[in-house]
């Protein structure tokens, strides 16, 4: 009797495994099936689509079946893989190729959707499936040239409208265990409100990773910033689900990690608002973005753009000192405050992560010559933003000199050298000397001169450091560094071949310090460029009076 | 191993050899499953039972078989050649019909006979232990229990 029990119960467990096996066999048959119809017919007819149809339910029933008995989870995984690979395969297809007349076909995630609770996290995976279909059918329609713009803005509201269905799915899904309880008479099923936190954190990865794709598809695109701003809006939903869904304790990605990557959303969102022309309210959100993360220098730029953008578009300006009227020539001083804001809130907090290292001050200098691209056109403003970088590379050259740095970051090859900038600064400096200073106010006036007083008196005293450390060399045997007089230095250049023989060596050619602060030539060019502009500016100063 | 060398040629785009291969793994498979078979009935004819290890035999060709033509399938529809790559799948769907309902009637008649036997008189269940793994009754579990 016992035997004929077992027999029995073997006999059942094998037909069960037989079937297991026959569900997998007819899903691979059937995604064959559809991939040879698709790609055997180019444009499929309504009988074709018919059969795929016809196929894909055979996919979601096997699936169905196998679901409600089996229990291998990796078995279950590799079938709804094949399934989620046909359904991609078919909805990208009807989505990019068939008319608004013949589209009245199924959509097959939906198909497979069904299949699962409504509290099920299956389910969300298969919308997330679907979405990341919507956004890779929009981009291919993007990149096609046969796709037309009503298409196109289809295939971008459609993928807009799933993103937004799966946030609402994403919060019903996230509500901790003990309140969902509470929902629990409203569902259908018994343990369906009961989602574990394994579960959801694959899911909540998945979906910030497409997301993720849908913002930086549509992200400096033209005639994007309506989609780019829905996207970051969903992008930023979902990184608020993944942190109030995290357990206490059992978290992977901490808080300043998530507030980093929020600050990046944001910066962003800013950015589309402020070239949609809502530059109040892109200022705000760039704000907050740096308030959220004040050590991304992406985020600081950003925020030195939308403030610019208000500053120049919004009548801020108009009762500035200079009452200037033409819009290069403003000083955009409510710009430049923010931008030494932020300056001092990444001063800060880079000391505070970092407290004797100055290497935040070497990485913000490679955010100038963007913030100085940004404000190429108006001259005050980039005066005003190389004075700053001045004065910062001039700290930073001087304690890599007081340290002996005997090798130049390479960070740094990305920046211009200080004579560099020097140099470029002067140049505008004369430009707008003579026909622009003195329409402004004295105090202005007076700031600009002792900035650039500072600014020659810092730099005289990193040459002489420079200088100094390389006499103390002297002493320890190395050879004489000396300033050559432009005489010399230009006899020498003329016969180089002669000067080989001499026992003095130009500090500049040490290979740190050419790097850093610059060839003896721009040094010659500076002096002489730096005496003109003060003494042109106090001769002028001086008549102003007597006149 | 015929058909592990298509599936490698398959996987080098070298689809001529992979096709050639396949079709002799294929030709190989099909005459042992017909041989099997030719024998499975006139085991029948005679009133016999065909022995556990044919089943098995046949079962294992039968995958072999289904793998090939998905094999060539996919490489009849690499080469554009849809009508042989979709009766590639035509036969694979008649294997696994074949064997659902070889599997349907091997359990159906399993469950017939354990009923009767447990019906039957209690001097059969009261009888040796191991009555259940010979004759009839111990094929069908041996094919169940070795699936």
């Amino acid at each position: 009797m016992q035997d004929l029990e077992e027999i029995k119960v073997r006999a059942q467990s094998a037909r069960a495994r037989a079937r297991e096996v026959e569900s997998t066999e007819r899903v691979n048959l059937a995604f064959s099936r559809i991939d040879l119809r698709q790609k055997a017919f180019g444009t499929l007819s309504d009988d074709d689509e018919k059969f795929v149809d016809f196929q894909f339910n055979i996919m979601v029933e096997c699936a169905k079946k196998d679901s409600a008995t089996s229990t291998r989870t990796s078995k279950n995984f590799a079938m709804h893989k094949t399934i989620f690979t046909a359904a991609r395969l078919i909805s990208t297809r009807r989505l990019l190729t068939l008319k608004e007349e013949q589209g009245k076909h199924m959509n097959p995630y939906s198909v497979f959707a069904i299949i699962f609770s409504d509290r099920d996290v299956q389910q969300v995976h298969v919308h997330l499936e679907d979405l990341h279909t919507a956004i890779m059918a929009a981009k291919s329609a993007r990149d096609s040239t046969t796709c037309n713009v009503a298409k196109i803005q289809a295939l971008d509201q459609r993928g807009i409208e799933i993103g937004k269905h799966l946030i609402s799915q994403l919060r019903i899904i996230s509500i901790p265990v003990s309140t969902s309880s509470l929902l629990k008479h409203t569902e259908s099923t018994l343990f369906g409100g009961q989602v574990k936190h394994n579960d959801m954190k694959p899911l909540l990865e998945k979906a910030r990773a497409f997301c993720t794709k849908g913002v930086s598809l549509y992200q400096g695109q033209e005639h994007c910033a309506d989609q780019t701003l829905e996207w970051s809006d969903i992008l930023l939903n979902v990184l608020e689900i993944s942190r109030e869904s995290k357990l206490p304790g059992g978290s992977d990605v901490s808080e300043i990690q998530y507030d980093k990557v929020v600050a990046g959303v944001m910066a962003i969102r800013a950015f589309t608002q402020s070239n949609c022309g809502s530059y109040g309210i892109a200022l705000k959100t760039a704000r907050a973005a740096w308030e959220k993360d004040g050590t991304e220098l992406g985020n600081l730029i950003t925020l030195f753009h939308c403030a610019l953008q208000y500053e120049s578009f919004s009548n801020s300006n108009t009762d500035s000192i200079d009452g200037c009227t033409e819009p290069d020539m403003h000083a955009y001083p409510n710009t430049l405050l923010e931008l030494d804001g932020a300056l001092n809130v990444y001063e800060s907090l880079s000391k505070l992560e970092k407290s004797n290292d100055i290497n935040y001050l070497q990485k913000l200098l490679e955010a100038f010559p963007l913030l100085c691209k940004i404000g190429l056109e108006k001259k005050v403003l980039l005066l005003g933003l190389q004075r700053r970088m001045i004065e910062i590379s001039i700290k930073v050259t001087t304690n890599m000199v007081s340290n002996e740095v005997s090798e130049v970051p390479n960070e740094r090859h990305h920046v211009s050298s200080l004579f560099g900038v020097l140099r470029a600064y002067l140049v505008i400096f004369e430009e707008l000397l003579e026909k622009f200073f003195f329409t402004k106010e004295k105090q202005w006036q007076l700031d600009q001169l002792v900035g650039l007083q500072s600014m020659l008196g810092s730099t005289l005293d990193l040459l002489l450091l420079v200088r100094d450390g390389s006499i103390k060399e002297k002493h320890n045997g190395g050879d004489i560094l000396l300033f050559h007089d432009s005489h010399s230095y230009l006899e020498e250049n003329a016969h180089p071949t002669q000067s080989s023989n001499t026992a003095y060596q130009s500090l500049f050619d040490l290979s740190p310090a050419k790097e850093l602060i610059g060839t003896q030539n721009e040094c010659l060019w500076i002096g002489k460029s730096a005496v003109l502009s003060q003494s042109i500016f106090f001769c002028t100063m001086f008549w102003l009076k007597k006149l | 191993m015929i058909r592990q060398h298509g599936n490698r040629f398959a996987r080098l785009q070298d689809y001529t050899a992979s096709q050639e291969a396949l079709r002799i793994s294929l030709t190989a498979t099909d005459k042992c499953i017909s041989k099997i078979r030719q024998e499975k009935n006139y085991a029948q004819k005679d009133g016999e039972v065909a022995g556990h290890s044919s089943q098995v035999h046949e079962q294992e060709m039968l995958v072999v078989s289904k793998q090939s033509f998905h094999v060539l399938s996919h490489v009849c529809r690499s080469v554009d050649k849809f009508e042989e790559a979709s009766k590639c799948l035509d036969r694979i769907e008649l294997y696994i019909n074949e064997q659902r309902s070889r599997d349907d009637e091997l359990y159906s008649q399993t469950m017939v006979q354990l009923s009767a036997r447990d019906r039957g008189s209690t001097a059969f269940h009261q009888g040796s232990s191991t009555f259940a793994l010979e004759g009839k009754l111990g094929r069908v579990w041996c094919v169940f229990a070795t699936k």
